[in-house]
């Protein structure tokens, strides 16, 4: 079962910062959503773990019906972000909240109990390993497939392949197509003998 | 980090960054610089002294890159250095790269290595293609512009009104990408059984002309293209 963080608040600065601390913290993958309305182009969520990070300015109804219409994801933890620790938020449907002003080292121990732990989740140390899902990526890559066939293929959303493929390049410091087939190959992820690396 | 000026030695300016000959080399500098200052090799030679520091001093100091002194300079002054700098990567780096790297495969062991060369043949006929059209279409299409406006030249010649530097130029992202993949790729995941002077060797060169690649293509992207389109602009305002 795979983990993902979906952080949705209307602060570019305060995904982007919750964006980098999770990526310290855990080896998961992470959406970046400005409104709640966006993550119905998510579809691909079945069988997989979500923890929300919300702006706890979103009204509970649009959170409950926007998660209502998610595909039978198996579990979903909603975890507030207040502006401050005085805004009042209605806490009885989400399982924990924090302020912004909470300090980076408690962030582990809020969102830590609500992944499910295999062993494909490091309570990360800085691994750069690809994903499962990652090297499937790469591999259709690889291939010459575009982000539409992939995500065809993978039954998965086209903005889910794009999110694979930024990670993919951040991890192995890899950014073009021709590189990633290079990579592929040595990797021994395609053979060789099917694919010209010249294309 | 100092930057060079009209009493800088030449030979002081070699001393703290040798990677500086070819750069000097498309200004037609040499050594056997005795005690000569920059200002008395470019009287000697007539060379357009601001510019020459212009270059030498961005090339030398990644961070310094004072915009609006260089595209002061005529657009002929810059497309002539570009062009001397696009003879050096035909003549000089490429083939000296690609030599290294033919070295490199007959010398190891790895089968690796012939892929990561199909890649590097893949990027240098890319590289290569963008020099051209560069050379054919965008560099004459920047001299005709500069004429225009310099010689006031009306009406506008067809040749310059019905384009635009846009329709030439295109960003140098893709074949910079694939440069730094070559390099990233070797030095993450070669298997070990490679020749380490070959490499050694091969990488060297690939970083030296990562440096002038970048160089060059921030002259274009940062100095020559805003500088063509700010020409166009008024062109088309009058």
């Amino acid at each position: 079962m795979n983990n993902t963080i979906i952080v949705i608040h209307r602060s570019e600065i305060v995904r982007l910062g919750m964006s980098a601390i999770i990526r310290d913290l855990f080896d998961i993958e992470i959406i970046l959503l400005s409104d709640i309305i966006e993550l119905k182009n998510y579809a691909d969520f079945t069988n997989s773990r979500i923890v929300l990070l919300l702006d706890a300015g979103i009204g509970e109804k649009q959170i409950s019906d926007t998660i209502s219409q998610i595909e039978k994801p198996n579990l979903i933890s909603k975890i507030l972000i207040r502006d401050s620790v005085a805004q009042s938020t209605c806490e009885d449907n989400c399982d924990c909240c924090f302020s912004l002003e909470v300090p980076k080292s408690r962030i582990y121990d809020l969102i830590n109990p609500h992944l499910k732990h295999s062993k494909n989740i490091k309570a990360k140390k800085n691994s750069l390993e690809l994903t499962d899902r990652e090297t499937e990526v790469v591999k259709l890559v690889a291939l010459g497939k575009t982000n539409k066939e992939i995500a065809d293929e993978l039954s998965i959303s086209f903005h889910t392949v794009i999110s694979h493929r930024k990670n993919i390049t951040e991890k192995l410091g890899i950014k073009t197509i021709s590189g990633l087939t290079v990579y592929a190959i040595l990797n021994k992820l395609i053979d060789a003998t099917t694919i010209n690396p010249e294309s | 980090m100092e930057l060079f000026n009209k009493n800088t030695r030449m030979t002081e300016l070699v001393h703290s960054n040798y990677l500086l000959l070819p750069v000097l080399n498309r200004f037609g500098i040499r050594l056997g610089f005795h005690d000569k200052t920059v200002s008395d090799v470019c009287c000697e030679m007539n060379i357009d002294m601001n510019f020459l520091l212009a270059i030498i001093n961005t090339f030398h100091n990644h961070n310094y890159f004072p915009e609006d002194e260089l595209q002061s300079f005529s657009s002929k002054l810059i497309v002539e250095y570009l062009r001397k700098s696009h003879l050096d990567f035909k003549k000089v780096n490429l083939p000296k790269i690609e030599g290294l790297l033919n070295k490199l495969v007959q010398n190891s062991k790895t089968n690796d290595l012939k892929i990561i060369q199909s890649f590097y043949i893949k990027y240098k006929e890319e590289l290569l293609e963008h020099i051209l059209d560069e050379e054919e279409n965008a560099f004459p299409y920047v001299l005709e512009l500069q004429k225009v406006q310099d010689l006031n030249i009306r009406p506008i010649p067809e040749s310059i009104s019905t384009y635009s530097i846009q329709s030439f130029e295109k960003e140098h992202t893709n074949v910079d990408e694939k440069l730094f993949d070559l390099k990233n790729i070797i030095i993450k995941y070669l298997e070990p059984n490679y020749n380490d002077k070959h490499c050694n060797e091969f990488l060297f060169e690939l970083f030296q002309f990562e440096r002038e690649m970048t160089d060059h293509a921030r002259i274009e992207d940062k100095i020559l293209i805003p500088k063509v389109m700010k020409i166009e602009k008024e062109l088309k305002n009058e």
